[in-house]
């Protein structure tokens, strides 16, 4: 029988290197916090963009302060990004460092490129859009590295 | 870059799990370093030598 941990066989499959992948207790407890502090920061830029759009008369100090709540919560989602990928595993370092720059790439490389799909008449792309590619780009570059390291 | 990893760990009896457990590493890196697609930085092969009490070049084969 073969068995991928035992050391039979020689590649893991991509569900087992998926599974493996979340790197030692220490990555995954890292893992929850950044989570954590994303999903902090996109519950309060919803929350304060909803309350800002319903409250548009709101004015002054109290108005900047609430704008910037979701500035400051980024920066923790950021720090606690950073002492995840300092204290990774080796390999999801290095996997997470790939997903990064295809995501980046994918970004610039798209962004730049469209610009000149919209003068010939594409369709306007928002910054928004941006985001999203990137994002996918690095989800993509992720399984990708995944992939080629299993 | 080859190396004597999967050797080394079948004399020992021990899943990837287990030496990743002993490396504080995760499983996926045992076996990308196994399957010579990952190569570790110096501070995980030290680590790797100081626990089957060799030295570096009797694991990793620089030439390969």
């Amino acid at each position: 029988m073969i068995d991928a941990d035992s050391g039979d066989s020689p590649r893991m499959s991509f569900w087992e290197a998926l599974n493996a992948g979340c790197g030692t207790a220490a990555d995954r407890r890292n893992q929850y916090w950044f989570v954590g502090w994303c999903l902090t920061w996109a519950l309060t830029l919803s929350g304060v963009s909803v309350y800002l759009e319903t409250h548009s008369d709101l004015r002054g100090t109290g108005a900047w302060l609430l704008a910037g709540l979701p500035f400051v919560l980024s920066v923790g989602a950021l720090l606690s990004y950073l002492r995840f990928l300092r204290n990774a595993d080796e390999l999801l370092r290095k996997i997470q460092v790939e997903g990064l720059a295809i995501g980046f790439g994918a970004g610039i490389v798209f962004t730049l490129g469209y610009q000149v799909l919209e003068r010939v008449g594409a369709p306007e792309m928002s910054a928004n859009d941006t985001v999203i590619i990137m994002m996918a780009g690095w989800m993509i570059g992720q399984l990708a590295a995944t992939w080629h390291y299993r | 870059m080859k190396n004597r990893l999967r050797v080394l760990r079948a004399e020992q009896d021990w899943t990837q799990a287990a030496l990743a457990n002993h490396l504080d590493v995760s499983r996926q890196t045992v076996n990308a370093i196994e399957t010579g697609k990952f190569d570790p930085a110096l501070p995980l092969a030290f680590r790797i030598a100081r626990l089957f009490d060799l030295k570096i070049e009797d694991i990793f084969d620089p030439d390969n």
